[in-house]
């Protein structure tokens, strides 16, 4: 079985970017210090929960009394859909980032033209680009959510959070892989567009953040909770926390709106990638 | 200015892993020196350390007497002829240079007289009030020399100021450099169009793989091949004739005759030796000689031999 | 002594010619198209709803809170200000200049004051248009404030906030190659995680020391109401401004020492 056409270039998109260090270590930062707060505050809960006060010391045993008193309960989905909130707009840094120089950069130097040249379709193309950026916005969005399940599964006595709620690994893999999935198309989209990555960016940041400040204003103003689901951070967080099965009492219309809604902006963006995909064989 | 104008020891410039110049030791005296090597020899990192547009990573170099980084005083005595065919786009010809003689610290009424002077000296004054978007290449070229000349630097870099120019524009910018010469000024001269820079140079410098592989007049760079045999092209009526007298010599290496038996491709260890024999062979042999040339003694000659 | 005040008196030419003859230049672009685009943003909004039945100030409150000051007034200043050093460096014409016998400094700050006038002009022309558009849609009314109560302090405010954002983003260009990309990070990224984090963290954003200027207006009941983020702690009016003056200061004097450094012909 041979590997697919894409493969080769989406590997060469990954190779390349592995080579700058400083980004790497500035856009990872954060989602790797949630991933460890997350998981620290998974392992004193559930160290709390069980009285592990002699090998957690002075913090675990402090944890145990402010569990006892304040009534804290553990809700692992809900830590992780509060992990994915709190990152979400690292997540679209670094995955435009990583996503928004891929086409336009590949247009400006002219490589384009190397590639179509060979035995490689237009879609083999994109999907390479696209598996370069999902691969780096899964690095810092994917695996850290399942680095947080993965705590609680250890953590948890004869491993009861996967007995319990198995299907929070599952939600966690569909809310990271959505997320992950609607932001590279995303900016694969305005990297077809933009002619530099730098407008690329500010392309992508203005169409995540202005839907995201004219739904809230809408929404105040109108006294319509539901103009929100205009607003793409929203909407994946409406249907992710579907996915973790967590209750959302701010956002409450239909989970099926947030999908269509991201759906359509996805359509769009593919759309938007083949047509100026196609006008690039016909100049090239 | 007798002693030599730029003087570098050890001078290495390194971007990231890869290496500009390598432990360079130079000195450049007065008139029109030539830089010559092929593309990523060090040519442009040379230029940009004597602009001192960046700092050299180990050794030390000295323009004019001076560190040339952001030395101001050093600056004001130098002009600077970039290869980028970067220029203001939306301002016209008059403007920029205007603009970069009041940056040169001239008053604006000095700035407009010297812009006036320097656009009719490089042929630009009709178009110079129109945006450099619509200039040609050479019209382009010829604003960016403006603009290190104007302002009569006793030192004028000029990095690759022929590439890519008609020989119209060729000729005016080698009077323009001459000129400058004349006038008592230094210049230094990045090319690697050999062919045209050979006339205009007193020195040449070879540069290549960030390394000095020999400096001198080209003369005393074509000296440096005594080891190496020299070519000698002779058309001749009877070429074979020729060729088999001149393979009865000790100095003559090898003698090969053309595909079409029109020229006789020669090689020899002694040229002087040779040229002074060849009348004696011609008349031996009556082979009827129509021309005669020697490649080897151009500057391309010397430049394909250092480098590869 | 002489000479220390022929230096400053040349520099302070250089930097009066580089404004001039920069400001000019820049108004002409299609950066400034932008900008003005960007600016007129808020005002659509705004116009949106005339004849609905919201409440009085509303519309133009939220849309300056939300909108204005988190998005529109950032963008706006990241356009401007990336531009002072790194247009230069992208179209490669800062050789002209640091080949000239011109302070490096002088150069900066000219390009700086020109980047600064700009965004200045354009921010006060978003303000403008929101004050339009509100003046538009809402009308006068007996009790309550009045439109140009609610928004004048805004101008104000946003032209601070402007000339601080513009200032990091200038050093912020001529720090690093991709400027936009960085300022983008920095301006909706780390600046909107350390504005809505609670306690006084919020205290090293811009945005949250533009809120508290708002919130320490007479109208400041008004603005309060729209934040509902619990344990905020609002900054004095006083210490925000000269915090803000401070941020300009540091962000010139950084981006001074980087340009004065900075090898800027660094290709082979």
């Amino acid at each position: 079985m041979t590997a697919p056409r894409f493969a080769p270039l989406a590997w060469a998109g990954i190779r390349l970017g592995w080579k700058r260090k400083l980004p790497l270590l500035l856009l990872y930062t954060l989602p790797v210090g949630w991933m460890l707060f997350f998981s620290a505050q998974i392992f004193m809960l559930y160290g709390a929960e069980q009285g592990m006060s002699e090998i957690g010391g002075p913090m675990m045993r402090a944890m145990i009394t402010a569990k006892r008193i304040f009534k804290i309960t553990l809700d692992v989905k809900f830590l992780i859909s509060t992990f994915f909130l709190y990152s979400r707009l690292f997540a679209v840094l670094l995955i435009a980032w990583f996503g928004c120089g891929l086409l336009c950069e590949d247009r400006r130097a002219g490589a384009h033209v190397l590639y179509f040249s060979r035995p490689l379709t237009r879609l083999d193309y994109v999907l390479g680009r696209w598996c370069t950026v999902f691969f780096y916005g899964a690095l810092g969005v994917i695996v850290p959510g399942m680095f947080i399940v993965g705590s609680a599964a250890w953590m948890s006595p004869d491993w009861q959070f996967v007995r319990d709620e198995g299907e929070a690994v599952w939600g966690t893999l569909a809310f990271g892989f959505l997320t992950v999935a609607f932001y590279s198309t995303l900016s694969l989209a305005v990297s077809a567009v933009a002619s530099k990555k730098s407008f690329a960016m500010m392309a992508m940041f203005a169409l995540v953040l202005l839907p995201h400040a004219l739904s809230r204003i809408l929404a105040r103003l109108l006294g319509e909770r539901a103009w929100r689901v205009l607003s793409p951070l929203t909407s994946l967080g409406k249907v992710g926390n579907h996915f973790l099965d967590v209750r959302q009492q701010f956002y409450q219309w239909p989970t099926w709106w947030s999908a269509a809604s991201l759906c359509a902006i996805m359509l769009v963006c593919c759309c938007v990638i083949a047509v100026r995909i196609r006008r690039w064989e016909v100049v090239a | 200015m007798s002693g030599p104008i730029i003087i570098a020891n050890g001078l290495a410039r390194w971007y990231g892993q890869v290496l500009g110049l390598n432990r360079v030791d130079l000195e450049i005296r007065g008139g029109i020196t030539g830089l010559i090597g092929p593309n990523g020899a060090g040519k442009s990192t040379l230029v940009k350390l004597v602009t001192g547009q960046i700092r050299p990573s180990t050794g030390k170099i000295a323009v004019l007497g001076q560190t040339p980084f952001a030395n101001r005083r050093l600056l004001a005595r130098i002009g600077y002829c970039p290869t980028d065919d970067a220029l203001y786009e939306d301002m016209s010809a008059r403007t920029f240079l205007e603009y970069s003689m009041r940056l040169q610290g001239l008053a604006r009424t000095d700035a407009r007289t010297t812009t006036t002077k320097v656009l009719e000296t490089v042929e630009l004054t009709d178009a110079a009030d129109r945006p450099v978007r619509g200039y040609s290449k050479g019209m382009r070229q010829r604003v960016k020399l403006a603009q290190s000349i104007a302002h009569e630097p006793e030192l004028l870099v000029a990095d690759e100021p022929l590439a890519g120019l008609d020989p119209l524009a060729r000729r005016l910018v080698g009077r323009i450099l001459q000129e400058t010469r004349a006038r008592g000024a230094h210049v230094l001269l990045s090319s690697h169009v050999l062919h045209e820079v050979e006339p205009l140079t007193d020195r040449i410098v070879l540069l290549n793989h960030g390394r000095i592989l020999g400096q001198g007049s080209v003369a005393e760079m074509r000296d440096l091949l005594v080891h190496h045999p020299r070519k000698v092209v002779v058309r001749a009526h009877r070429p074979r004739a020729l060729a088999c007298r001149l393979l009865q010599e000790e100095f003559v290496v090898s003698a090969a005759l053309d595909p079409d038996g029109a020229r006789l491709h020669v090689e020899t260890v002694d040229l002087d030796l040779f040229l002074e024999r060849l009348p004696t062979w011609v008349c031996d042999t009556s082979c009827g000689v129509l021309s005669l040339e020697s490649p080897d003694a151009s500057l391309e000659a010397v430049f394909d031999y250092m480098v590869t | 002594m002489a000479t220390v005040l022929l230096h400053i008196r040349e520099s302070i030419q250089t930097t009066l010619l580089v404004f001039t003859t920069h400001l000019w230049r820049m108004v002409r672009t299609r950066r400034t198209l932008v900008m003005l685009m960007a600016a007129a943003v808020p005002s659509l909004p705004i116009l949106a709803t005339a004849g609905r039945s919201v409440p009085l100030h509303a519309p133009v409150m939220n849309v300056t809170w939300f909108l204005a000051m988190q998005v529109m007034l950032p963008l706006i200043a990241l356009i401007g200000g990336a531009a002072v050093i790194a247009e230069e460096i992208m179209d490669r014409t800062i050789t002209w200049v640091f080949v000239r016998p011109v302070s490096r400094i002088a150069f900066f700050t000219g390009r700086l004051l020109a980047a600064q006038v700009q965004v200045a002009a354009v921010v006060t022309a978003m303000v403008g248009g929101l004050f339009v558009s509100a003046e538009m849609t809402t009308g006068k009314v007996a009790d309550g404030p009045t439109t140009y109560e609610v928004i004048a302090p805004v101008l104000p405010i946003s032209v601070l906030g402007g000339l601080a954002y513009v200032t990091i983003f200038a050093a912020i260009g001529a720090w690093v190659k991709r400027p936009l990309a960085v300022g983008v990070g920095y301006a909706f990224t780390m600046e909107a995680l350390l504005a809505n984090l609670p306690g006084t963290t919020a205290e090293l954003s811009v945005l949250h020391h533009l809120r508290s200027l708002l919130i320490a207006e007479p109208t400041g009941d008004l603005w309060e109401k729209l934040e509902v983020a619990a344990g905020t702690l609002w900054i004095p009016y006083g210490e925000a401004v000269s915090s803000l003056l401070w941020t300009c200061g540091i962000a010139f004097v950084l981006g001074c020492w980087i340009v004065r450094r900075k090898q800027y012909g660094l290709s082979v």
